[in-house]
């Protein structure tokens, strides 16, 4: 039987050219009944462990190696023999990466001969040799590459010349850039994107052939037939190498404690400070326990570092005045709680521990931190600083394919038509792939070869990455330099270093991750505080807002939310008339019930029937009642779904884990089916009835990942209930620290401006005379005031420019400008920023028409470099004033909003006179009544969980109308309602419990003599 | 006028004169050169202005003209007419000043007749600004303040629009207000020269019509000379008896007025032509450029390869076999062999130009070395000839006992082939797969074959010597 070791294999983590998903070699290698395969990616290990995954999980040898650049652009082939080899792999990239600019490595011959031990040289004739030798000694090989080009003859002729001359030994390779030979195509096309070239222009950049798939056996032995020695001899490379990174040995960095006192005395020291001030001096005995439980376990697991740290760096945020708050199920904590990581009381909550950690998971835990936006930088290099560069790195986030990128690189590639690529880029959402109508509706017939090849490769190459990004706040920190688990290299921000893996490799490997999560809520809460205590001297913050305020959950009923953190969205807003929360338990089951999980597992309709009174609460067992009494019978949260494993059907807290990560991967694997018999048969055997188990089972399947911990739900209702008061008690402070925390949240500044003007804020226009960068609050009359929108939402006036115009209005002895030629002068800013300024409005001050203000910019702008100026001796020429049509369309078009008005507002006439009704209107038509209605798009959403249905909200002068659009609808009218910013539709009234729905039947373009302009929508999966 | 270059091209033509006024719109999809209609509009008045900016746009002098066509309509009829003729649709204006026939011509269609100046200014301030090809920048500037036309912008100072808007909206404003007058520019079109020498009896023999042709260039050289030009090109016509006509063009090296050149070059290429009977007109037209001269160097650096003996020699080549004759292998990035060279007409000799084509043959050579044939033999040069086109061989190699007969029973056997060498690619457009082969015959002949895996067939692509 033959067989042999492929050694040069790159997967697609050679970005833009190897054509195959590490996990797919891996397969293919299995297929093909090898035994072992060298995964060697160009100056990288990116691929590394998902091979290694699918490796362990087909039992066969992974070589962990990569395709190293020198400073000649040649490359050699390094393999890690053993462990010591792997680091110094790692820190040879490290190396190589960290000197050159981001996406490119380049290391000398000394580099290598400085990190040869413990690795396998396979070297294809490009470098000296002699430096080589002296390195590996009998560790070098000479590579014979073999792709059936007759260029390589020579070169191979050469190769064995020299390998000759120096006594080195030879091993046979294919280069394998994909698993099968039917990926040649889109191995070109990845070639031309990389190279900026079509496939018809890209003439030898691609490859002779299509010989780089993975050989069998048979066929590398064919192609070596000549020398057989070559194949035997990629077995005995392989037998060198027996390192598998399951022998990587890490440690989380341990505190330095001058006085001797351990990490674990130190932690068990703060959380019980901690736990004094939580409980004002009074412990109470059920937290005692828990404390005591968790740090025992923590102990055990030797993770007391990992806690410190997040300490250290909440105690960081708060000295330094940045909001910030555990999230996710360190809230099932209580250490955490004490330690002032999170602000949930997972005792008096009654939350699930072991959803946090377990002795049975073998794996560290995992806090994230939210921490306010525009700040979260700071903390970040605190993180760097404290542990230096060498021990602290960001942790990748790979850029992959999606179909909007891949119709365009790949129709760039092919050399179709960039109009008709965008055209279909437009028509495709993320995460319905590229399918073959969406082609056709593009105009791009599949009938024609080429567009043919085009679908296909669109599909294909989904999911392949694209380039290497940095988390948004993932950091890896070690007690060993972290180069000698995996290569760092530098990020495309400055000042940011990067590991070479993902979240999903860190887990793989059980290391430990610190997640610094950016949250704009919490930038709007800080930017609210601060405003609260310059304008009215309130003192506030999260923890003394005052809790159960009727009227802010009156107006939470009211689904009067937008801007309100994880309620605003439009279901939300549908929901909560109906669950109509009452208090700060029914907000956590608000955020949780409108998620996925609880939708696919029909948990929904019976949990608002039985908080209606319409179902009876009950319960299938009496031992589930204490799980589910909370949630009246209806399991809506994971750590219910956890227990009731455990209390029915006698689940450890550990298979209770396991069971919700088997939850989270079903849809992939099936893993959840191995529960089916063992729940059904515990549950049995506890009395319960088999038709409930079931039930019990199906509705735990559906749950499936989209679920939320209580612990997460309960942390975030904080910060929504937090939003909530702020609204409802101070509106303008609320909209003005909500528009200057932009970008963030559901809805664009035009939408919350308009909220904002039927919460009867005033909100005044940019003034290039009063304005700030940010939106300021203006006193109107003793504790009223109006918000004045910032300079920062002029489009094309940046910061520079704005410091300008306040260091020129700071000198002004009188303050402020005399006219539009003083600022022109003084400020010396570009004419194109001057004359947005004066499309926004903002001279208005000045007491000139915008046209008139843009005239005089320009002659302004002319005479600014000249020293004899003339004296104008006429007034300027007359212009037509603006209607208030194009006032408010001027204001959209040069900031995005207009606090003047809505642009349907003056085109209510003509709408009238079409028999279109407005929002206000339509709220109280009757159930079932058809009605014409137009607005302006604000919100598409596809859920995957509503069955293909769309939801769309419009937007008029008078509030929001939400649409609902049934498949088959949505398909006949999909081009206009995926791309028309100003709908009309006809359907049908749905009113239940004082929520409105518009059943759309029917698209089309109003037929107006203007076209109002718009902010754009946002669309959402 | 466009000149249209690519088929499908939508080319919009437009034509003015400067006291009657015309405007042509093409809207045909054709390719037509600005000089062929601006041949066809002279024939409707003597003075005949092209726009330089606006290459669609004419101008046509058409003073006193309605005395010949009855009224400005029908002159105007008759252009449209010729024009549509010509595939051609326009706008025709007939009015007093440049500026406005050329905005009512971008902004309208047909025939239209202005009674009087102040018709022609009236209508011109309606015209949109939109349709004058302004830049977007000016133009987006001027909506903006709410000047949507000719009339809003006249209604502008000029010298306001020219500190605002520049040059461009100065010149327009001053236009629109009849602030400026611009006189037109009539081209005027270059004949080519020619001399015809008629016989009674056919000549066919190729002495007498050489000496025939230096008699004439012996009368169109000192023409050209006159006119300060030099000669491009120089047709040969000859008329044959009862027998289409015979053109042939040649060209020297450079422009030239050199009689003994251009005469050692005409004989060349009678040289080389059989008439089929005798002919009984000759003419020679002369193209000319006009003459340059050079400065003339003191000490001249006397290149090592005089490249100019090296070019008349190449064009006494191209004058005996035709232009085609001399061509220049230029190599090219590709898979495929043929894909790798083109042959191009030769570029202007140099003083490297040897050098060059010895690095080529150099690569070639290194490129051609199969493995076997190197590695036995490193000092062995071996010259691969590529064939124009592959021949197909039979579909099926017979093997006898001593080898393959890849070639067919009637040449020796192969006894040794190496390969397979495979180009495959062009999946997207017609996928090409090819195993290509040294193949050795017994008596030491190696050809180079290919199976072409698409068509199930083999081909010899060359042969190695």
């Amino acid at each position: 039987m033959p067989s042999y070791v492929p050694l040069w294999c790159k997967s697609n983590f050679s970005f833009l050219e190897g054509a195959s998903h590490p996990d797919e070699l891996v397969e293919e290698a299995h297929r093909l009944g090898m035994g072992s395969l060298a995964l060697t990616d160009v100056d990288g290990v990116y691929g590394l462990v998902r091979a290694y995954v699918k490796a362990r999980e087909l039992g066969i040898q992974l070589i962990a190696g990569s395709e190293i650049t020198l400073d000649d652009d040649s490359t050699i082939l390094l393999l890690a023999q053993n462990a010591p080899g792997y680091a110094n792999l790692c820190r040879l990239i490290s190396t190589g990466r960290l000197r050159s600019p981001k996406g490119s490595s380049k290391v000398s011959l000394e580099d290598i001969g400085g990190c040869a031990s413990g690795l396998i040289a396979l070297w294809k004739g490009g470098q000296a040799v002699t430096p080589l030798k002296e390195a590996f000694g009998d560790r070098l090989y000479g590579v014979v590459a073999r792709h059936r080009c007759a260029e390589e003859t020579r070169e191979e002729v050469l190769l064995k010349a020299r390998a000759r001359r120096h006594g080195i030994p030879l091993v046979g390779a294919v280069e394998v850039l994909y698993h099968t030979p039917a990926r040649r195509p889109l191995q070109d096309v990845l070639t031309c994107i990389r190279e900026k070239c079509t496939v018809s222009t890209a003439k030898r950049r691609i490859r002779a052939n299509g010989e780089h798939f993975l050989k069998s056996p048979v066929l590398f032995e064919e192609l070596f037939s000549d020398d057989p020695d070559l194949v035997f001899r990629t077995e005995e490379v392989a037998a060198r190498c027996d390192f598998s990174l399951s022998e990587l040995t890490y440690r989380y960095p341990s505190e330095r404690l001058p006085d001797q006192t351990t990490s674990f005395e130190w932690l068990e020291r703060l959380t019980f400070d901690g736990a004094k001030k939580r409980y004002r001096g009074s412990i109470p005995s059920a937290v005692v326990r828990q404390l005591k439980k968790e740090l025992a376990l923590i102990d055990e697991l030797d993770y007391p570092g990992y806690f410190l740290t997040m300490w250290e760096i909440v105690r960081f945020c708060r000295e330094n005045g940045i909001l910030c708050q555990g999230r996710g199920s360190a809230a099932n904590s209580a250490v955490c709680y004490c330690l002032g990581i999170t602000a949930i009381d997972p005792v008096r909550m009654d939350l699930l521990f072991e959803r946090f950690l377990s002795k049975e998971r073998a794996e560290p835990p995992d806090i994230d931190l939210d921490i306010e936006h525009e700040r979260r930088e700071e903390v970040i290099q605190h993180v760097y600083e404290k542990y230096g560069r060498e021990r602290a790195a960001m942790v990748a986030v790979v850029i992959r394919y999606r179909p909007k990128s891949a119709v365009r690189d790949v129709g760039k590639a092919l050399g179709i038509r960039s109009r008709s690529c965008d055209r279909l880029a437009r028509l495709l959402s993320r995460f319905d792939g590229a399918p073959d109508e969406k082609f056709e509706q593009a105009g791009i017939a599949l009938d024609v070869p080429l567009h043919r090849h085009f679908a296909r490769l669109s599909q294909e190459i989904l999911d392949f990455p694209r380039h290497l990004s940095i988390h948004p706040g993932g950091f890896l920190l070690g007690h060993e330099p972290i180069a000698n688990l995996v290569p760092i290299e530098n990020g495309t921000m400055p000042g940011r270093t990067v590991i070479q893996w993902d979240k999903n490799d860190v887990e793989a490997l059980g290391l430990f991750k610190v997640d610094l999560l950016g949250l704009g809520a919490l930038t709007h809460l800080h930017l609210c505080f601060d405003l609260l205590k310059n304008h009215r001297g309130v003192e506030l913050d999260m923890a003394r807002i005052p809790p159960n305020d009727p009227a802010t959950f009156e107006m939470i009923c009211r689904a009067q939310t937008v801007g309100v953190f994880q309620i605003e969205s439009r279901a939300q807003m549908a929901m909560l008339p109906r669950l109509k929360p009452r208090n700060f338990y029914d907000l956590v089951v608000e955020v949780s019930i409108v998620r996925p999980g609880p939708i696919t597992g029909g948990m929904v309709h019976p949990y608002l029937r039985r908080r209606n009174g319409d179902e009876e609460v009950a319960y299938p067992h009496p031992t589930l009642e204490p799980v589910l009494k909370k949630t009246l019978g209806v399991p809506l949260f994971q750590e219910q779904v956890m227990k009731l494993a455990v209390v029915a059907a006698d689940y450890t807290p550990g298979e209770a884990d396991q069971l919700r990560r088997d939850m989270a991967a079903w849809r992939k694997v099936g893993k959840i089916e191995r529960h089916r018999t063992k729940l059904i048969s515990r549950m049995e055997k506890k009395g319960i009835a088999r038709e409930f188990a079931k039930r019990v089972f199906e509705q735990i399947r559906g749950f499936g990942e989209y679920g939320f911990p209580e612990s997460h739900a309960a942390s975030f209702a904080l910060i929504s209930y937090a939003t909530a008061w702020l609204r409802c008690h101070y509106p303008a402070e609320f909209v003005c620290g909500l528009l200057n925390a932009q970008p963030m949240g559901f809805y664009t500044p035009a939408t919350i401006v308009e909220d904002a003007k039927r919460m009867e804020v005033e909100m005044r226009p940019v003034d290039v005379m009063t304005s700030g960068w940010d939106c300021i609050m203006e006193e109107r009359e003793k504790g009223r005031f109006a918000v004045r929108m910032g300079l920062r939402f002029v489009k094309g006036v940046g910061l520079g420019d704005f410091e300008r115009i306040v260091e020129e209005r700071s000198k002004h002895d009188r303050g402020g400008f005399g006219s539009i030629f003083d600022l022109v002068h003084r400020t010396g800013l570009d004419v194109g920023v001057l004359l947005t300024l004066a499309e926004a409005g903002a001279f208005d001050g000045f007491g000139l028409s915008r046209r008139h203000a843009m005239w005089e910019i320009r002659g302004a702008v002319r005479e600014r470099h000249d020293n004899m100026k003339l004296v104008r001796a006429s007034k300027g020429p007359e212009f037509d004033p603006l209607g208030s049509f194009e006032i408010v369309g001027w204001d959209y078009i040069s900031s995005g909003h207009s606090v003047r008005g809505h642009p349907l507002a003056s085109l209510r006439p003509q709408l009238d006179a079409m028999g279109l009704l407005n929002a206000r209107d339509l709220r109280t038509i009757k159930d079932g009544s058809r009605v014409r209605y137009a607005g302006m798009v604000i919100c598409r959403q596809h859920p995957s969980t509503a069955g293909g249905v769309t939801f769309m909200t419009l937007e008029d002068e008078t509030g929001f109308v939400n649409l609902v659009i049934w498949k088959d609808v949505f398909k006949k009218f999909e081009v206009i309602a995926k791309t028309a910013p100003f709908l009309g539709i006809s359907g049908k009234i749905q009113a239940k419990e004082g929520v409105v729905h518009l059943i759309a039947e029917k698209f089309w373009v109003p037929g107006l003599n203007l076209t109002p302009e718009t902010a754009g929508s946002r669309d959402f999966r | 006028m466009h000149r249209a270059g690519a088929m499908g091209k939508r080319v919009a033509d437009r034509l003015a004169c400067a006291d009657l006024r015309i405007e042509v719109e093409q809207k045909e999809t054709f390719d037509v050169d600005t000089a062929v209609i601006l041949k066809r509009l002279s024939g409707f008045s003597p003075e005949v202005e092209s726009a330089g900016e606006d290459g669609n746009a004419f101008w046509l002098n058409a003073t006193g003209l309605e005395r010949l066509y009855g009224s400005p309509g029908r002159w105007a009829e008759a252009i449209l007419a010729a024009l549509k003729e010509m595939s051609l649709s326009a706008a025709i204006v007939v009015g007093f000043t440049r500026f406005g026939t050329y905005a009512l011509a971008r902004s309208g269609q047909g025939v239209t007749i202005l009674g009087s100046p102040e018709a022609e200014k009236e209508a011109v301030h309606r015209v949109p600004l939109a349709r004058l090809g302004l830049l977007p920048s000016v133009r987006g500037g001027l909506v903006k303040l709410g000047k949507q036309t000719v009339g809003d912008l006249a209604g502008l100072r000029a010298s306001d629009l020219l500190e605002r808007f520049g040059p461009e909206a100065y010149r327009l404003c001053n236009l629109a207000r009849g602030d400026a007058w611009d006189p037109l520019r009539p081209v005027t079109f270059e004949e080519p020269l020619s001399e015809r020498l008629e016989w009674e009896q056919p000549v066919s023999n190729t002495m007498r019509l050489t000496f025939f042709a230096k008699g004439l260039l012996g009368l169109l050289v000192p023409r050209i000379a006159r006119g300060s030009r030099a000669l491009v090109a120089l047709e040969i016509g000859l008329t044959l008896d009862h027998e289409d006509k015979f053109v042939e063009r040649i060209k020297p090296v450079e422009p030239t007025l050199d009689e003994g050149q251009l005469i050692d070059l005409v004989r060349l290429r009678l040289e080389s032509k059989r008439l089929p009977v005798g002919a009984v007109e000759m003419e020679l037209t002369a193209f000319t450029v006009p003459k340059t001269t050079k400065q003339l160097v003191l000490f001249p650096k006397r290149p090592p390869r005089n490249a100019a003996a090296a070019q008349r020699a190449l064009a006494r080549i191209r004058a005996e076999f035709g232009p085609d004759a001399v061509v220049w292998a230029r190599t090219k990035e590709g898979h495929l062999p043929e894909a790798q060279f083109v042959f191009e007409t030769t570029p202007p000799l140099t003083d490297t130009f040897s050098t060059r084509v010895q690095c080529r043959l150099y690569d070639c050579q290194e490129r051609q070395t199969g493995r076997p044939f190197v590695s036995q033999k490193p000092h062995r040069t071996l010259v691969r000839r590529i064939f124009s086109r592959p021949v197909p061989l039979q579909a099926r190699p017979v093997c006898g006992p001593r080898g393959c007969h890849l070639l067919g029973m009637g040449h020796a056997p192969f006894t040794r082939i190496v390969g397979p060498y495979v180009v495959s690619g062009g999946w997207w457009v017609r996928e090409v797969y090819r195993e290509y082969h040294f193949a050795e015959t017994e008596r030491g002949k190696i050809v180079w074959v290919y199976f072409d895996k698409r068509r199930r067939r083999w081909f010899v692509h060359g042969e190695v010597s």
